[in-house]
C-alpha cells in the first residue's frame, strides 16, 4: 500500500516539473509518454528489442557470475592468484565504457557480441571481489577445527568453503543484477545491432522525446523485476538447504 | 602401557613474548592429566601444538596416536549445519551418532541449527563431536566453562564411562580445582606466563571419593589450593 503511495509521488512529482519546464522536448507529461508506452507494446519491433536485451543481459550474468565466482574463488583461496590478478581487475573496473568501444567496433563491427564483452567486463570485476573477500572471511577456526578432524577435502570444500561464501555470492549478484540491465542499454546503444538500447539510439535520432522516456520506465521495470525475483528465488533455496 | 605423548623441553615463543617455558610432560595410555594454571598461560597453545594447529619454537612433542579429539573452548560447529551434521562431518557412522547423542543429552536437539541452541548445548556438541571420533587423546580446553553443575557433573560422568569403555588419554585444562579433582588422576600446576610446571599432584581418588564433599577430595582440594596461594604470593612479592 505505501508503495502505491510512493509511485503516486512520483507520478505528481513528474506532472509537476513538467509542468514547470514546460517543453515535451525536456519532460514529457506522464500521459504523453504512457500513450508512446502503449503505442509501443501493441508493435512487434518493440517485442524483437526487448528479447535481444534479455538474453544478452541473461548471457552477461551468467559470464560475469560463472567466471567471477570461479576467479574469486581462486583469488580468495591463495594470496599469490588475488596479487597477479589484482591489477588486472582494477584496471578493467577502471576503464570507462566508452573505452572498450573502439576496441570492439574495429573487432567485431556493430553488433551482439560488443555489448555482452563490454557488460561482462563492467560487471565481473565486482562479483570477482565479493567472492574473493568471501572467502578470506572464512572462520579460520572452522577451517583449523576440520584439519584437525581430518574431515576429506570434498567435505571441506562443500561444507565449509561453498556454504561460508554463498551470502556473498548472492549479494554480489544481487549487485550485478541491479547494473547489468543499464550497462547493456548503454552498449547496445553505443555499439548493439539490436535492442532496446538501440531503440533508445532511434528516438534519440528521431527526437522522439516520449519513447526514450517509455524505454526508459521498462528497463526501471525490468531491473526492479529481476532484482525482486532473484530475492525471493535465492530466499527460498536458503531455507530449503536450511542454511540460514 | 605406553606413552602416547612425550613433551620434551617445549619453548614455545611469538615474536619476543615467551609463552611456554621448558615443559617437559609424559602421557601414558588411559592417563588422566589436568593442567591447572591461570588464564592466559598458554595452556590453549600447548593443546594448539599438541595437536598440531602450532608448531614449537624448541623442544620436540612427539604423539604416538593418530586420533585426537579436541573439545577446544568456544564450540566452532558449522552455524548452517543441524547439529547431527555437525557431528557427521567428523564421522559419518549414523549408529555411533545417535549413541553419542544419546549420551551427552542432545536427544530432539538432532534437527536444530547451532544458532538456536544455548551457549551450554552447543558446548555439548563441541564434546560430543569430540567423543564420536573415538579418540586416542582427548584434549578438553576448559569444556566446562559454559555449563551449570548438574550437566558438568553427569558429562564428566559419561566420559568416565567412555573412558572406562575405551581407555584413551586425557589432557584437560581449567582452572578449577574441583573439575580438576573429578576427572584427573595427575594434577600439573602451571605458573603465570612465562608459563612453567610447577609441581605435579597424583591424585589416587576412588570413585566414591571422587565427590565434592568426600574428606580425601577436600583434603587433596586444600592441599592444591595452599600450593597455589603460596605461589601466587611469591609472585605477588
Amino acid at each position: 500500500m505505501k508503495t502505491i503511495f510512493g509511485i503516486v509521488l512520483i507520478v505528481l512529482l513528474w506532472y509537476f516539473l513538467s509542468f514547470v519546464i514546460g517543453s515535451s522536448f525536456v519532460l514529457p507529461f506522464p500521459h504523453e509518454v504512457l500513450g508512446n508506452l502503449i503505442n509501443q507494446l501493441s508493435t512487434p519491433r518493440f517485442y524483437v528489442a526487448l528479447w535481444n536485451t534479455i538474453w544478452k543481459t541473461l548471457i552477461v550474468l551468467f559470464l560475469s557470475s560463472f567466471i567471477g565466482i570461479i576467479l574469486g574463488f581462486l583469488m580468495g583461496m591463495s594470496d599469490t592468484i588475488y596479487e597477479i590478478f589484482r591489477p588486472m581487475l582494477m584496471m578493467i573496473q577502471a576503464i570507462p565504457v566508452v573505452s572498450w568501444l573502439a576496441f570492439v567496433v574495429f573487432l567485431w563491427g556493430v553488433g551482439w557480441r560488443g555489448p555482452i564483452l563490454i557488460s561482462t567486463m563492467a560487471i565481473l570485476p565486482n562479483t570477482v571481489f565479493t567472492t574473493a573477500s568471501g572467502i578470506k572471511n572464512i572462520d579460520r577456526k572452522l577451517l583449523e577445527m576440520v584439519r584437525l578432524y581430518k574431515v576429506s577435502r570434498s567435505k571441506i570444500f562443500r561444507h565449509v568453503y561453498l556454504a561460508s561464501i554463498i551470502p556473498f555470492v548472492i549479494a554480489a549478484i544481487e549487485v550485478s543484477i541491479g547494473n547489468v540491465w543499464k550497462v547493456v542499454l548503454v552498449t547496445e546503444f553505443l555499439v548493439g545491432g539490436n535492442g532496446l538500447g538501440v531503440e533508445l539510439a532511434w528516438a534519440r535520432q528521431y527526437v522522439d522525446v516520449p519513447r526514450i522516456y517509455a524505454i526508459t520506465i521498462i528497463a526501471v521495470v525490468l531491473g526492479i523485476v529481476t532484482e525482486r525475483v532473484f530475492k525471493i528465488i535465492s530466499r527460498r533455496m536458503l531455507e530449503k538447504w536450511e542454511m540460514y | 602401557m605406553g606413552n602416547v605423548l612425550k613433551v620434551d623441553s617445549l619453548t614455545k615463543r611469538f615474536g619476543d613474548f615467551l609463552v611456554i617455558d621448558g615443559w617437559s610432560l609424559d602421557l601414558q595410555e588411559g592417563e588422566k592429566i589436568v593442567l591447572l594454571g591461570p588464564s592466559g598461560c598458554g595452556k590453549t597453545t600447548f593443546f594448539r601444538i599438541v595437536s598440531g594447529l602450532e608448531r614449537q619454537s624448541e623442544g620436540t612433542v612427539e604423539t604416538f596416536v593418530d586420533k585426537i579429539g579436541y573439545v577446544f573452548q568456544e564450540p566452532r560447529l558449522l552455524p548452517w549445519r543441524t547439529v547431527y551434521d555437525n557431528l557427521k562431518i567428523v564421522l559419518d557412522d549414523e549408529k555411533k551418532i545417535k549413541q553419542i547423542i544419546g549420551m551427552i543429552g542432545l536427544e530432539g536437539f538432532e534437527n536444530l541449527l547451532p544458532s538456536k541452541l544455548s551457549g551450554g548445548m552447543k558446548q555439548r556438541v563441541n564434546i560430543a563431536r569430540s567423543l564420536l571420533v573415538e579418540p586416542q587423546i582427548l584434549l578438553m580446553d576448559e569444556p566446562f566453562t559454559s555449563l551449570d553443575l548438574n550437566i558438568k557433573l553427569s558429562i564428566i560422568k559419561d566420559i568416565e564411562k567412555m573412558w572406562k569403555k575405551n581407555y584413551f588419554s586425557i589432557l584437560m585444562v581449567t582452572h578449577d580445582i574441583k573439575e580438576a579433582l573429578m576427572l584427573g588422576n595427575k594434577v600439573v600446576i602451571l605458573s603465570q606466563r612465562p608459563a612453567r610446571i610447577l609441581n605435579v599432584f597424583n591424585i589416587n581418588l576412588s570413585k566414591d571419593e571422587k565427590n565434592i564433599y568426600d574428606k580425601r577430595f577436600l583434603e587433596l582440594e586444600s592441599q592444591i589450593t595452599k600450593f597455589v596461594m603460596s605461589q601466587s604470593e611469591e609472585v605477588l612479592v
